[in-house]
C-alpha cells in the first residue's frame, strides 16, 4: 500500500465516531521503494485532494521523516519547484508498505497489510 | 481538412464508432464523418469509412490508440471498378503524380480484399496491372520487407445483404492509396492471456479490455480505478496507455493469487508458463500474481495499489476523485456478486496470521440493479468532471436505449453491444460526468429511471437461479466470442 492510497482511505467501522474515521494510523513492519514514472501535472492536481498534514504524519509513522523532508505547508508556487514535486511524488507513489497494519483511530480496529495489499474488509457486526 | 479512408476490423462492429470518437477526443482532434448521427446510432454498415481530419499527424495519433482500426489510408483514386480506377489513375496530372511520389525511396503494393477471399494469383495479377504507375521513372524501388511506404489497392466486396455468402458478393468499390498508419490490433497478441503470468477465470480478453481503456480515455497522468478489479485485466490495458491504476476487489484469494487452479484457464496458463521465457528468470518468491504481471509487461511504474474492499461498503474518502472508473461488475455470470453479509454470522473474527488460514468474511449476494445504482452514484461522487464511467452490462436482445441507467450527473456516450448467445447481449456502457454531485440534492442519490423495474426480459441477470453447469457454458461461449 502506498501513501497516496493511505491518504484516500478512511475507516468505515460502525462504532467509529465520524471525526475519527480519517486518517488511519499506520504500523509498518516492511517498507520498500518502487520506482514510479513521474507526471508533474498529476502531482500538482492530486495535491488539491491530498491531506498534507496526514501525509507528513504518515511519513513519520513509517520512519521516513529523515529521508524525505517536506515543508509544513504546500508552497503556493509549487509548480515552479521541481525538486519538491519530485519529493512529493516519491512520498506519495514510490514508498510502499508491504507488511503492517492500518489502525482505526476511533475503535482501534486493525486492518492488515499483507503482500502490499490492505485488507479493508469488515466483519458483519462492524457494518453500518 | 484532408480526406482519409479508414479500414476497420469487422468483428466488433458496434464498438467501432464509439472507439473512433474516443480516440479523436483523446487528442482533441476535430473530425468530420458523413451521417455521423446515423453512424453513432446504427453503427457502420461496411468496414470502410471516409473521414476528414486536419492532417496526417491526426490519423497517426488515432491509429496509435484504436484497436478496431486496421489502418488509415490517403486515397489517390477510387472508382466503381478496377478498370475505371486504372483509367482515372492514368489521367492524373503531373502535380498529382509528384505528390504521390513524394518523400520515400522504397515502396510496396498490397492488395486488400474486404469482404471476400481472392487467390494469391489474383493479387499478383492486380499488382501487375498497376505497373503503369511511374514508380521506376521516379527512382522508387520495391522493398517487400522494409518498404518506407505501403501503397494499397482495396477491393471492397462488402455486402451487408449477403452476410454469410461471401462468394456471391461482387465488387462494390475500388480504392488506390497510401497507408498512413496501422491501428493497434496487434495488442491482442502482445497481451495474450496464454502468455500472461497471472490470470483467473474472470480475466477479460485483451481486445475487450483495451476497448474499455479507450472508452475511459486512459493516458499518462490519469488515475483510473476498477472497484471489481479481480485479476486486473482491465487495469493492465489502461496502464498500457500510460494511466496510473488502482484496483480493489472483495475476493482475498484472487488478490493474493490463491485462486483455484482447477479452472481450465489457469491450468492452461500453467502449462504455458513452463515454456515461458519470462518465468524462467523468476526467482522463487516471484509467483504469478497481479503485481508481477504488471512487472511482466514493464508497467510496474504505473501500478499504484490493489486493496481488499467490499465496494458496497467501500472506504474511499469523500474528497477522492478519479479520472475514470472502469469495471466488469459481478453479475453472477462468472463470479457471483457478493456483499459482506449483515445478518449472517461471520466465519471468523480473526485476522489471518498465516497465509493458509485466511480471513473470509461472510458474503451475501446483492441484486444487480442495486449494484449498478451503487456504482453510478459512487461514480457521480468520485469522478472528476468530464471523467468517464465505463462498465459492462449483460442484457437480453430486448434491452433498448430507454432501459439504460440514467443519472443527473451523467450523459450516456455509448452502449455498444456484443452478442454472446442468442439472447444474451453484453453491452459496454460509457458515461461521462457532466455535472458535479450535489450532496444536498436527494435526486443525486437516485437514478432517473428505476432500473429495479427492469426484469429478466431486458437484463439477463441470473443470480441465484442458475445452476453451476449452466454458468460454465456461459463463460465458455463468452471466451469463444472474444
Ligand atoms: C466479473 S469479475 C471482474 C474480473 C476482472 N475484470 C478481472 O480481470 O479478473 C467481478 C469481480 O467482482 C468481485 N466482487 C464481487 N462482489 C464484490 C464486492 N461487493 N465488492 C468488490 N468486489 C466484488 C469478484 O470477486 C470478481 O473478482
Amino acid at each position: 500500500m502506498k501513501l497516496i492510497t493511505h491518504n484516500m482511505l478512511e475507516s468505515r467501522v460502525k462504532d467509529c465516531p465520524d471525526d475519527k474515521r480519517f486518517p488511519l494510523g499506520i504500523n509498518a513492519t516492511k517498507v520498500i521503494e518502487q520506482k514510479v514514472v513521474l507526471n508533474k501535472q498529476f502531482i500538482i492536481n492530486i495535491l488539491t485532494k491530498i491531506d498534507w498534514e496526514v501525509l507528513l504524519e504518515a511519513i513519520k509513522q513509517i520512519g521516513y521523516n529523515e529521508k524525505i523532508e517536506l515543508p509544513l505547508e504546500i508552497p503556493v508556487e509549487i509548480e515552479k519547484d521541481d525538486d519538491l514535486i519530485m519529493k512529493i511524488h516519491h512520498a506519495l507513489l514510490e514508498i510502499e508498505i508491504i507488511e503492517g497494519e492500518l489502525i482505526c483511530q476511533g475503535t482501534g480496529r486493525k486492518f492488515t497489510i499483507k503482500e502490499g495489499i490492505a485488507n479493508m474488509l469488515l466483519n458483519s457486526e462492524e457494518l453500518k | 481538412m484532408n480526406k482519409f479512408l479508414i479500414l476497420f476490423r469487422w468483428e466488433m462492429q458496434p464498438f467501432v464508432i464509439p472507439e473512433l470518437i474516443s480516440c479523436c477526443e483523446m487528442f482533441d482532434i476535430n473530425f468530420q464523418i458523413e451521417n455521423k448521427e446515423k453512424l453513432i446510432n446504427q453503427g457502420i454498415q461496411t468496414p470502410l469509412l471516409w473521414i476528414n481530419l486536419p492532417d496526417e499527424e491526426s490519423a497517426i495519433k488515432i491509429c496509435s490508440r484504436a484497436i478496431l482500426i486496421r489502418a488509415i489510408y490517403k486515397i489517390f483514386s477510387d472508382s466503381e471498378t478496377f478498370e475505371t480506377l486504372v483509367e482515372d489513375l492514368q489521367k492524373k496530372s503531373e502535380n498529382e503524380i509528384s505528390e504521390m511520389m513524394s518523400n520515400f525511396n522504397s515502396y510496396r503494393i498490397d492488395v486488400i480484399n474486404s469482404g471476400k477471399k481472392l487467390t494469391q494469383k489474383h493479387t499478383v495479377e492486380t499488382i501487375r496491372k498497376l505497373s503503369f504507375i511511374p514508380f521506376e521513372a521516379n527512382h522508387k524501388t520495391v522493398s517487400l520487407k522494409n518498404a518506407e511506404v505501403n501503397f494499397v489497392l482495396i477491393n471492397d466486396f462488402f455486402d451487408p445483404e449477403q452476410p454469410n455468402n461471401t462468394s456471391a458478393r461482387s465488387i462494390k468499390h475500388v480504392y488506390f492509396g497510401r497507408q498512413i498508419s496501422m491501428g493497434q490490433g496487434e495488442l491482442k497478441a502482445s497481451y495474450s492471456l496464454t502468455e500472461r503470468l497471472y490470470i483467473g477465470n474472470t480475466t477479460m480478453a485483451p481486445q475487450l479490455s483495451f476497448l474499455v481503456a479507450n472508452q475511459a480515455l486512459a493516458k499518462p497522468g490519469t488515475l483510473i480505478y476498477d472497484p471489481f478489479c479481480g485479476t486486473a485485466s482491465i487495469l493492465i490495458s489502461c496502464s498500457h496507455f500510460g494511466s496510473y491504476v488502482m484496483g480493489s476487489d472483495i475476493n482475498y484469494k484472487i488478490l493474493h493469487a490463491m485462486i483455484n487452479s482447477r479452472s481450465k484457464n489457469v491450468k492452461r496458463q500453467k502449462i504455458n508458463l513452463k515454456n515461458n521465457k519470462y518465468t524462467q528468470k523468476l526467482s522463487a518468491d516471484q509467483i504469478p500474481n497481479i503485481k508481477n504481471t504488471f512487472d511482466q509487461y514493464k508497467m510496474l511504474d504505473r501500478f499504484l495499489d490493489i486493496s481488499l474492499v467490499d465496494f458496497t461498503h467501500n472506504c474511499w474518502r469523500k474528497q477522492i476523485e478519479f479520472d475514470a472508473i472502469v469495471c466488469d461488475p459481478p453479475y453472477g455470470l462468472r463470479e457471483g456478486s457478493k456483499q459482506l453479509s449483515e445478518n449472517k454470522k461471520n466465519l471468523s473474527d480473526q485476522e489471518p496470521t498465516v497465509r493458509s488460514s485466511n480471513y473470509f468474511p461472510a458474503k451475501q449476494q446483492i441484486s444487480i440493479p442495486s449494484l449498478i445504482r451503487f456504482l453510478i452514484i459512487f461514480s457521480a461522487q468520485h469522478l472528476k468532471i468530464n471523467g468517464r464511467l465505463v462498465f459492462w452490462l449483460p442484457t437480453t436482445s430486448h434491452f433498448s436505449y430507454k432501459d439504460l441507467p440514467r443519472h443527473f450527473c451523467f450523459e450516456i456516450l455509448a452502449y455498444s453491444h456484443q452478442n454472446i448467445t442468442s439472447n444474451l447481449v453484453r453491452r459496454l456502457i460509457t458515461m461521462k460526468k457532466v455535472l458535479d454531485f450535489d450532496p444536498n440534492n436527494s435526486k443525486h442519490y437516485k437514478l432517473i429511471n428505476d432500473i429495479e423495474n427492469l426484469n429478466q426480459n431486458q437484463m439477463k441477470f441470473k443470480i441465484k437461479t442458475k445452476s453451476k453447469s449452466k454458468s460454465k457454458s456461459k463463460s465458455k461461449s463468452k471466451s469463444k466470442s472474444n
